[in-house]
């Protein structure tokens, strides 16, 4: 166990102090805070305090202006003036932000100038807007509360299942986030977990230490450390990436109303740590098996390519999940091991799976990593000495059935 | 107890036969010699022992058990193959693999300070495998394979790469470890190395042995009924001896018996003349090269008369 856990510190720091490790792991944070960054300043930017309009079209004479349910729209005035020259005091004194003209022909034509400023802020541009549609409005003649509909046709929509229960569309975007990004951290910590074992069990082949180390701890040791040394590897690198989104988000929630009013459910990534350690191990034992099997590090990646394929095949096909997380397409997916962490990651999220599928899925997977990784031990016995050869299947056979 | 007995070991990979019937055994304290040439099935043989092969057929004992962990905790291994982490930089590389034998790390770095320093290579402990020459790799093996201090030190070419400063420094540390009571393997095509160091030896050609037993009796086995002498005076005729032919300009003398005159009696004869001085007198053995030459040279004459 000593020597497991030697194996598994020097794999973890060997790789820990490398450039591109920590280019990797740092780099996507970094782009995150840059980007919530620029989220943030864009939305600092000041809404207007007061904003003018000269009103040549008569349009608002005869509507009643009701103040928006918005906190920001409802804080900017708008302000009345007769004429260009009262608004521009007006904006001189700064009383005022800026002002529109509402030409003439403003309801055949639409037009109308905006002074004093290139554009309007977000905030101010709805309010001005919501004020049109209650001048236009006026104008039909239609009674206050057909008006008020027509303001907002969709203000009242209800989301209903089909036995007519209450659904919360809201709930399932934030769903969809949570199947997202839990699929892409299951992801990172699985794919450069076995990646990093398969580029270090093929670089050991490749540099012909692997004599050294066989005659100093058996194949299950030195499995084992890798796999224990590299796993908390891909967690770290998981880690750093949940804490750099996390603390994105939580930056972005103080200043962008939006990101405030999407609420994540930490139940949601439970699954991914039922799937994760057997998820892992499969993908763990295939990799040694590749790394024993083919002499280069080349031809080892074009084979790993192929499961990773497999794996990721939920995600592609993503639109399927969302849509019809019950459907064959995704119940297959959900139980074949090798797309299951991540295909019954997304029903889990997304809908309510019958406990017999989780538990055949999980089964399926617990069995498929322990015989994966079962047969790589045997395997690699075999083909770690196999300089510049590839071990042909016959060979495979016979190692898997004798070891 | 011996450090190592095989037992008529045999291995085959898919078609093709490494190793037909194997047998031999080292003994503790002895420095013994893998012999054979490229092909013969020595390294095979070497990794069978290792526990890194299994043997299709026939036994292997190492300290009086089947090949396992704990005996090969015993063992330091110089592989043929040389392999080192070439990122890494000499010392952790040699702590890393002093850990893997079970060497603690404030142990390992006590003891690799007497050894880096007596292989001349304490002042490149922080440079990267990769940028030390061949002979500087070659010899940070040979320090991994023995930090962990080893009752059996095996050993492939593991005079390949070295200058002969180096060279005599390998030796001096295979020769210390042999006096301190525990057993080096050395497999070598380097015969005079062998002559020089090896008490016993076995040679392995096409998977079988050829030749097994002490230096010294392998090469009288192979020696024809002839003597060397240097002397000085007028040498008489002496009976039993077929020629004298001198080798070379050194003053030495090869002398031919004929078949039933023995060495000792030429000696005999030449003391019964009192003008003669002898200075050296030595049965006249062939070289182990010589030998290995004639061995593999041998078969493969054999095997064309056979065919």
């Amino acid at each position: 166990m000593i020597r497991l856990l030697h194996v598994a510190h020097h794999e973890y720091l060997l790789h820990v102090r490398r450039r591109g490790f920590l280019l990797a792991t740092l780099g996507l944070p970094l782009l995150v805070l840059v980007g919530m960054a620029l989220i943030v300043i864009v939305n600092l930017v000041r809404p207007e305090t007061a904003i003018g309009y000269v009103d040549q079209s008569g349009l608002f004479s005869g509507a009643a202006l009701t103040a928006p349910s918005d906190n920001d729209e409802q804080a900017i005035q708008l302000v009345r003036f007769a004429d260009h020259e009262a608004a521009n005091t007006a904006l001189a004194t700064g009383a005022i932000d800026s002002y529109v003209v509402i030409a003439d022909d403003y309801a055949a034509t639409g037009a109308l100038v905006l002074y004093g400023a290139e554009r309007l802020s977000p905030p101010g541009q709805r309010r001005l807007q919501v004020a049109l549609n209650q001048g236009l409005l006026a104008r039909a003649d239609l009674a206050a509360d057909v008006a008020m509909v027509a303001l907002d046709p969709l203000a009242h929509l209800e989301s209903r299942h089909v036995d007519g229960t209450p659904l919360d569309p809201s709930a399932l975007g934030q769903r969809i986030i949570v199947a997202i990004l839990g699929s892409l951290l299951f992801m990172v910590t699985i794919f450069s977990s076995a990646s990093y074992l398969l580029q270090a069990l093929v670089e050991e082949k490749e540099n012909r230490t692997i004599e050294i180390i066989t005659t100093s701890i058996s194949p299950g040791q030195l499995i084992g450390g890798k796999v224990l040394g590299l796993g908390l590897l891909g967690l770290t690198i998981a880690l750093v990436w949940l804490s750099g989104v996390a603390l994105a988000w939580g930056i972005g929630a103080v200043f962008v109303d939006p990101l405030r009013e999407v609420r994540l459910s930490l139940g949601g990534f439970v699954p991914i740590l039922l799937f994760l350690i057997p998820g892992y191990l499969l993908f763990a034992g295939l990799m040694v098996a590749i790394s024993a099997i083919v002499p280069t590090a080349q031809e080892a990646q074009q084979f790993a390519g192929l499961t990773t394929v497999v794996a990721i095949l939920p995600l592609m096909l993503s639109v399927i999940f969302f849509t019809n997380p019950d459907g064959l397409i995704a119940v297959t997916l959900s139980l074949f091991p090798l797309s299951a962490p991540i295909g019954m990651l997304l029903r889990l999220v997304l809908g309510n799976v019958p406990g017999w599928q989780i538990g055949l899925s999980f089964s399926l997977l617990v069995v498929s990593a322990w015989l994966a990784v079962w047969m790589a031990t045997r395997i690699f016995r075999v083909g770690m000495l196999r300089y510049g050869q590839r071990l042909r299947v016959r060979e495979i056979v016979r190692a898997v059935r004798i070891g | 107890m011996d450090p190592l007995v095989i037992d008529k070991i045999a291995k085959s990979f898919a078609t093709q036969v490494a190793v037909r019937e194997v047998s031999f055994r080292v003994g503790p304290g002895e420095i013994f010699a893998l012999l054979g040439p490229n092909g013969a099935g020595k390294t095979t043989t070497i990794r069978m022992a290792l526990d890194i092969f299994k043997p299709d057929r026939g036994t292997i004992a190492l300290f009086g058990q089947a090949p396992g962990l704990d005996a090969l905790d015993r063992i330091g291994y110089l592989p043929e193959e040389r392999g080192l982490y070439r990122n890494l930089n000499l010392l952790d590389c040699l702590i890393y693999l002093a850990g893997l034998k079970g060497v603690r790390t404030s142990e390992a770095r006590r003891r690799l300070t007497l050894w880096l320093e007596r292989f001349d290579l304490a002042t490149h402990t922080q440079k990267k495998i990769n940028d030390l020459s061949r002979g500087m790799q070659q010899k940070a093996q040979f320090i991994a394979a023995l930090i962990h201090e080893p009752d059996l030190l095996i050993v492939d070419e593991p005079f390949a790469a070295l200058d002969p400063v180096n060279t005599r420094l390998i030796k001096e540390v295979l020769r210390e470890f042999a006096a301190q009571g525990r057993t080096v393997i050395m497999s070598t095509h380097q015969m005079h190395l062998v002559e020089e160091l090896a008490e016993r030896m076995v040679m392995i050609n096409r998977g079988e042995v050829v030749l097994y037993g002490t230096v010294d009796e392998v090469r009288r086995q192979f020696a024809a009924n002839a003597v060397l002498l240097d002397g000085h005076g007028p040498l008489a005729a002496l009976p039993g001896v077929l020629s004298v032919e001198p080798l070379g300009d050194t003053g030495t003398l090869l002398l031919h018996l004929d078949e039933t005159t023995a060495p000792r009696e030429i000696f005999q004869a030449l003391a019964a003349q009192p003008a003669y001085t002898v200075d050296r007198f030595a049965v006249a053995l062939p070289s182990l090269d010589e030998i290995f030459v004639r061995v593999v040279e041998g078969t493969h004459l054999a095997e064309e008369v056979m065919a």
